[in-house]
């Protein structure tokens, strides 16, 4: 995890500019390719998984929609 | 002698932005930005706000260690691609409305806060000294850090903050563990402004007034609600059935499903409001304090030897709920932080950084019985005199005991005065330093109020300001209540419950038969504020004043502004509220001034 954050940030600190440049060029027409190419695909293949990313399902066998937390939070990053 | 540690805490860029000074772990200023820029809500970076605590506190930027953002940006963000992605391709509209906003500026909020304070002041390596809270934490540490428990429970609940829009955490000694959490679409806050957008009321901003529209109704439609809007488990935890909402996938909060499950329409805001929408009020409303109850209920079998519980979150401000719950006596103490709303993330984010890394080094303990809400800009006479001399005013000057004799005598007459004193306080309520007063005895007050100075049609009361000592007497509270948070019963009313049946509508608040009516709802509650002499001496002994002409040890404590504008925060604003509505007086620090004297020749 730990690792995993680490690495986001370097990313971030790459596409940073680059998305400054994009999103100030980028037009809607892009935005939909993006739109239907990745966003709706990741969509279908996480039904297809099964997953429920944001647990929206409502569920009888569950007894309760508490999700537990240890994670301290961190003030150093943005996520 | 040890350097002190300076950290500002910001929240800002979604609703109600604000900035708060935290000096080795106590609140020194806050205030909300709206207040100086004048636009209502303004969620801009608080630059004012920043500027004016410094001033205050004679601080250059430089001196500042910290500045502590009360959320993450970036976990914001991928809880909205998780949304695109789940409900693709529900949410096209949203997704392309959003996300340039997003790609070019919203992920670079931290280079925007750096140019921005770059303008006050340049600073080497500032980035450094940024650093990121969680939203929910803010608001835990609002709660728990200026409560006077050294041990609680910790509640938070609101619309949606990051991910998250519940938390549970426990605050002990200097620390706060979260334990549990329920996470976006799946929000009390977010339900219950759906039915605000329902009730044709503004989103984010008129959730008071479907509570204050409860009580003209009855709960008919709770089955309703639970059945098809919520799945409600046996500990309180909660799921909403996202097919009757809109609001993660559209620009809206609800549509054509929701409206047709009730059968109607969104209310337009110029639309009558009938009995239906009463009773969707009172359904909701209803809804919410049962769930909030059984949460809490079941933390306390949970956590059985914690006794005390601190509350923050915009679901806070529900002030109804918030007297269920201290009348439960579920937990023995409750706290609520009265800037409940995302504005008060900015002292919880400066509080939660300050207690993590420096609270060890302090030996004396920062717990204080009594948080003080007045945290912004004082004016001196001087200054205030200088203001009225720009205007022209007419006005006299009153030692502080005949300020008060004088003040309390035309309340008695029925005079509606705005009363400008002290510090402004931080919160959306006004507490006795910018607030509309007046007597709470006349029957008419409420609508003389509503139609001369606040400009509105309004069906909810005004909230009274009873003396401390008083305050069982009148009301069925057990508690004080110095931040206007709680809704208990008028006392002496009993046999009056029932009379208003025979009353339609908007009808029955002006037929209330109480000692009080000006402040008594429909349901003969009222939204109570305690005060002490500690806790704020001059509008104390005002209405001892008024006690002794009277009898009545309350007033009527509005907020000073009219419709549509944030409470006034300077002598100027008050000035130019006090001419433009029909006030009779002004009282602004020691000076008195009369309507029909000004302008006069
Ligand atoms: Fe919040």
């Amino acid at each position: 995890m730990r690792y995993f954050k680490r690495l986001l940030k370097k990313i971030f600190k790459y596409i940073q500019p680059v998305g400054r440049f994009i999103g100030r060029f980028l037009s809607p027409l892009s935005l939909l390719l993006v739109y239907f190419f990745i966003v709706i695909p990741t969509g279908i293949f996480l039904k297809l998984l099964n997953k429920d990313a944001l647990n929206i399902k409502i569920s009888k066998k569950k007894n309760t929609y508490w999700i537990s937390r240890k994670e301290e939070p961190n003030f150093e990053e943005q996520f | 002698m040890k350097k002190d540690i300076n950290i500002i805490g910001i929240s800002c860029y979604y609703h109600d932005s604000a900035a708060a000074l935290i000096q080795n772990g106590t609140v020194l200023s806050a205030i909300q930005e709206e207040r100086l820029s004048r636009i209502k809500h303004d969620s801009s970076f608080p630059i004012n706000s920043i500027k004016e605590i410094l001033r205050i506190n004679k601080l250059n930027l430089s001196d500042i260690d910290h500045i502590v953002f009360y959320e993450k940006p970036f976990i914001k963000f991928e809880r909205l691609m998780d949304t695109y992605v789940s409900f693709a391709p529900r949410g096209i509209r949203s997704y392309l409305k959003s996300m340039p906003l997003w790609i070019s500026e919203k992920l670079f909020q931290k280079k925007n806060m750096i140019n921005q304070l770059n303008s006050i002041e340049k600073i080497k390596n500032i980035e450094k000294k940024i650093k990121f809270s969680e939203h929910h934490f803010s608001h835990a540490a609002s709660a728990f850090y200026p409560s006077p428990f050294k041990e609680a429970l910790i509640l938070t609940i609101d619309g949606v903050g990051e991910k998250v829009t519940t938390s549970v955490a426990i605050g002990r000694g200097s620390d706060i563990k979260i334990t549990k959490e329920i996470h976006f679409p799946h929000s009390l806050g977010l339900l219950y402004s759906s039915f605000t957008h329902f009730l044709g009321f503004k989103v984010n901003d008129g959730e008071y007034k479907v509570m204050g529209l409860a009580p003209y109704g009855k709960s008919l439609y709770k089955d309703l609600i639970y059945k098809k809007l919520i799945d409600l488990k046996e500990d309180g935890s909660f799921r909403l059935r996202m097919n009757y909402f809109e609001f993660a996938t559209d620009l809206k909060m609800i549509g054509k499903k929701f409206e047709n499950l009730f059968g109607s329409n969104i209310r337009k805001s110029n639309e009558k409001i009938n009995q239906f929408h009463m009773d969707i009020a009172a359904s909701i409303q209803d809804v919410l304090e049962e769930i909030i109850l059984k949460l809490i209920m079941n933390l306390k079998k949970n956590y059985p030897k914690l006794n005390n519980l601190c509350l923050a979150g915009g679901v806070a401000l529900n002030c109804v709920a918030n007297g269920k719950i201290h009348k439960s006596k579920i937990f023995e103490n409750v706290w609520i932080q009265p800037a409940s709303g995302d504005a008060g993330g900015s002292i919880g984010a400066g509080l939660a950084y300050w207690y993590k890394n420096y609270s060890k080094d302090y030996e004396d303990d920062k717990k204080k019985n009594y948080f003080d809400p007045r945290l912004g800009t004082e004016y001196s006479n001087e200054k205030i005199e200088n203001v009225l001399k720009k205007f022209n005013a007419k006005y006299r000057y009153l030692k502080d005991s005949e300020l008060i004799r004088e003040t309390a005598h035309l309340l008695s007459e029925k005079k509606v005065i705005g009363w400008f004193q002290d510090k402004m306080e931080f919160g959306p309520r006004a507490l006795g330093s910018r607030s509309i007063i007046a007597d709470p005895r006349d029957q008419f007050m409420q609508k003389k109020i509503n139609m001369k100075i606040k400009y509105r049609e309004g069906f909810r009361p005004f909230a009274p300001i009873v003396l401390e000592d008083y305050v069982k007497k009148f009301f069925d509270i057990e508690t004080i209540s110095p931040y206007m948070l709680l809704v208990g019963q008028v006392k002496g009313c009993e046999e009056q419950k029932g009379n208003l049946d025979k009353f339609i509508g908007f009808e029955k608040l002006k037929n209330i038969k109480s000692l009080i009516p000006a402040v008594t709802h429909v349901n003969y509650s009222a939204r109570i504020q305690t005060v002490s002499q500690s806790q704020n001496k001059k509008i104390y002994s005002l209405i001892q004043e008024f006690h002794k002409i009277t009898k009545i040890p309350i007033l009527v404590n509005t907020s000073f502004n009219i419709k549509d504008e944030p409470i006034v925060e300077s002598p100027e604003n008050a000035f130019k509220c006090f001419m433009g509505s029909g006030l009779d007086y002004m009282v602004c620090g020691n000076f008195l001034l009369k309507k029909n004297e000004q302008y006069n020749d």
